[in-house]
């Protein structure tokens, strides 16, 4: 799906699901395991309970039948009667034996004959008459018996009832599904210990695998020590699984919250891309806008006996190509032609506009026209009503050898002469700009003029602001020109295009300097 | 804009806010219905105009072109010494002139 790697938030956010899906996990899994095993103590419980009630019961029927035999004082006949009808299945020993000076005397038997524990008769010629039921142990033989006896509590007691049980083949507990051990894997060992040896009976193999729990209950004088566990979840099925639900839910979790992050991370990623894509278009739009108003405007002449600096300032929206413009021809030397101008609105229209005038302008004093004659010439080239444009353009002849300027402004703000720290706008009254036509042959301004001096020509992006009047701006300009006429001329026009320009201004701006010694 | 007909039958345009070259798309498809009509005499209140750049005079040079004579009235000091530099106040007939 992804072509790179993961990133690093995406790979934290699954890894916190993940951590937090081990936690939940752990948790759901020691709970079921916590119930498993408090439910298995609860049946193991049970199971205890019904081997201390079969333990009662063989008490009572043992002492019973010693109740009767004390009464009939050991008559056969009668212990045969009433324990012929205690026997319960075949394989089982009844017998009566009546103890003397230590020795045991066999007086009846029921059932299979007794096979006696190891150390015979007197095992039984050491019962108390106390009318406990005792637990002999485990017989071996075919099949193995459990051996148990009892002395009935009276006072001339010299009477045992002895029995022998056998063990199911196996050792292997016969179990029905609705008894209370189906489904348990249990063994019941005599005694307090799980020796094989003493293995009483099992419903699985033994030892019995898995998670046991081992009881002890009373059997008797004994005891019957169970061991037991649970094949299947006694909870449940549901139970069982649940530890793996939340496993796997968490880890789909993982899974999705990671790649949802990572989806919204490079989304993000792609979007800052493209707003640096953006800026790259916009500074490249820029340059591209830059080069092309660089190569509208002339290069700045090295003039004999007067000196040229020029700047053109891109307004706030340097996509566009503006309308401004400066030109110097030299037309002998210490005498040139300068030409500053401004095409209305902005962009390629003003641009190529702007480029026909200047050029225009060039070819009509290559032709040897005087400015006064180029001015009319340029009004026949543009006309507002069907370009939507005009252009205000100020043309000058400055002859410094003769210290004589000469000025005609058609719709265009008016030079700035700087003469030893002074600044003064020159006047020249002006026509109405180029492109508005039935404007009377316009007025040459002739102002006599003697070095050092330092003209400024300039376009309205360098004084204007809004919400001021225009003679604001040439205030201040002349403010910033007396104190700037110290530097050298092209510092002095970067100082004044720093200074005077404000940020966020729509206008471009160009700004001409001329600057002669004498 | 607000645009009505004189008591003389000449045209009365009322212009305000900034008319530059942001704001001359908004009026661009009205001064063009406007430079259809016959020429007649044009009033123009500036009264409410505060900004006015080289686009928007090449607008009003446009109807003062198609509607003459043109008195212009109220004009803010700025906007009165915008077109008197462009050497157009005899042109637009700014009172006071």
């Amino acid at each position: 799906m992804f072509k790179t790697a993961p990133r690093r938030v995406s790979v934290v956010v699954a890894v916190l699901v993940l951590a937090v899906t081990a936690v939940l996990t752990v948790l759901t899994w020691q709970v079921t395991v916590r119930s498993e095993q408090r439910l298995l103590a609860r049946q193991l419980a049970q199971v205890g309970t019904l081997l201390t009630n079969q333990a009662a019961v063989l008490t009572v029927e043992l002492a019973d039948i010693g109740q009767v035999a004390v009464n009939t004082n050991g008559n056969p006949n009668a212990f045969a009667r009433f324990a012929g009808a205690e026997l319960r299945d075949t394989g089982q020993s009844l017998s009566l034996w009546r103890i003397r000076d230590g020795e045991a005397q066999q007086l009846a038997v029921q059932g299979v004959d007794p096979r006696l524990p190891a150390d015979g008769a007197p095992a039984l010629a050491g019962l108390q008459p106390n009318g406990q039921l005792v637990i002999l142990g485990i017989l071996p033989g075919e099949p193995d018996r459990l051996a148990y006896a009892l002395m009935p509590a009276s006072d001339n007691a010299d009477l045992v009832v002895y029995a022998e049980s056998p063990l199911p083949p196996g050792r292997r507990m016969p179990t029905t599904p609705d008894s209370p051990v189906a489904g348990l894997d249990l063994a019941l060992y005599l005694g307090t210990t799980t020796d094989p040896a003493h293995l009483l009976q099992a419903t699985a193999p033994t030892p019995i695998a898995g998670d046991t729990q081992t009881k002890t209950v009373p059997f008797g004088d004994s005891s019957v020590t169970i061991v037991g566990t649970s094949p299947t979840q006694l909870a449940g099925e549901l139970a069982a699984v649940l530890p793996w639900v939340v496993l796997g839910a968490g880890l789909v979790l993982a899974a999705a919250g990671g790649v949802v992050v990572e989806i919204i991370s490079r989304r993000r990623e792609v979007a800052e891309r493209l707003a640096a894509e953006n800026a790259r278009l916009y500074r490249e739009q820029r340059g591209i806008a830059g080069t092309l108003q660089h190569a509208l405007l002339p290069a700045v002449p090295t003039l004999h006996g007067v000196e040229v600096a020029a700047r053109y300032s891109a307004g706030v929206d340097a996509l566009e190509v503006g309308g401004d413009w400066f030109d110097v021809i030299e037309l002998r030397p210490g005498c040139c032609v300068f030409v500053v101008g401004d095409v209305s609105g902005h962009g390629l229209p003003a641009a190529t506009t702007m480029a026909a005038l200047r050029f225009a302008v060039r070819g009509y004093l290559a032709e040897g026209h005087d400015i006064g004659a180029v001015l009319p010439r340029l009004r026949r080239l543009l006309d507002v009503d069907t370009d939507h444009q005009f252009a205000t353009v100020l043309l000058g002849e400055l002859d410094a050898g003769a210290g004589r300027l000469r000025l005609l402004s058609a719709g265009h703000l008016c030079p700035l002469l700087v003469t030893e720290g002074r600044a003064e706008l020159l006047d020249c009254p002006p026509a109405p700009p180029v492109g508005v036509d039935g404007a009377a042959a316009p007025q040459v301004t002739e102002v006599k003029v003697s070095g050092p001096a330092t003209l400024l020509a300039f376009t309205d992006g360098l004084i204007e602001r809004r919400g001021e009047t225009i003679d604001a701006g040439l205030d201040r300009l002349r403010a910033a020109a007396a104190r700037a006429d110290e530097q050298p001329l092209a510092a002095m026009l970067d100082d004044l295009l720093g200074t005077l320009t404000v940020e966020g201004r729509r206008d471009d701006t160009v700004i001409l300097g001329l600057r002669w010694t004498r | 804009m607000t645009i009505a007909t004189g008591p003389d039958g000449g045209l009365c345009i009322r212009l305000g806010g900034d008319l530059d070259i942001a704001s001359l798309p908004d009026v661009e498809s009205e001064l063009n219905r406007l430079l259809t009509r016959k020429p007649r005499p044009l009033l123009l209140d500036l009264a409410d105009l505060d900004f006015l750049d080289s686009s928007g005079v090449a607008l009003l040079i446009r109807l003062a072109n198609r509607f003459t004579p043109v008195q212009t009235r109220h004009a803010t000091e700025p906007v009165r010494r915008v077109l008197g530099v462009l050497g157009l106040a005899d042109r637009f007939g700014l009172d006071g002139a």
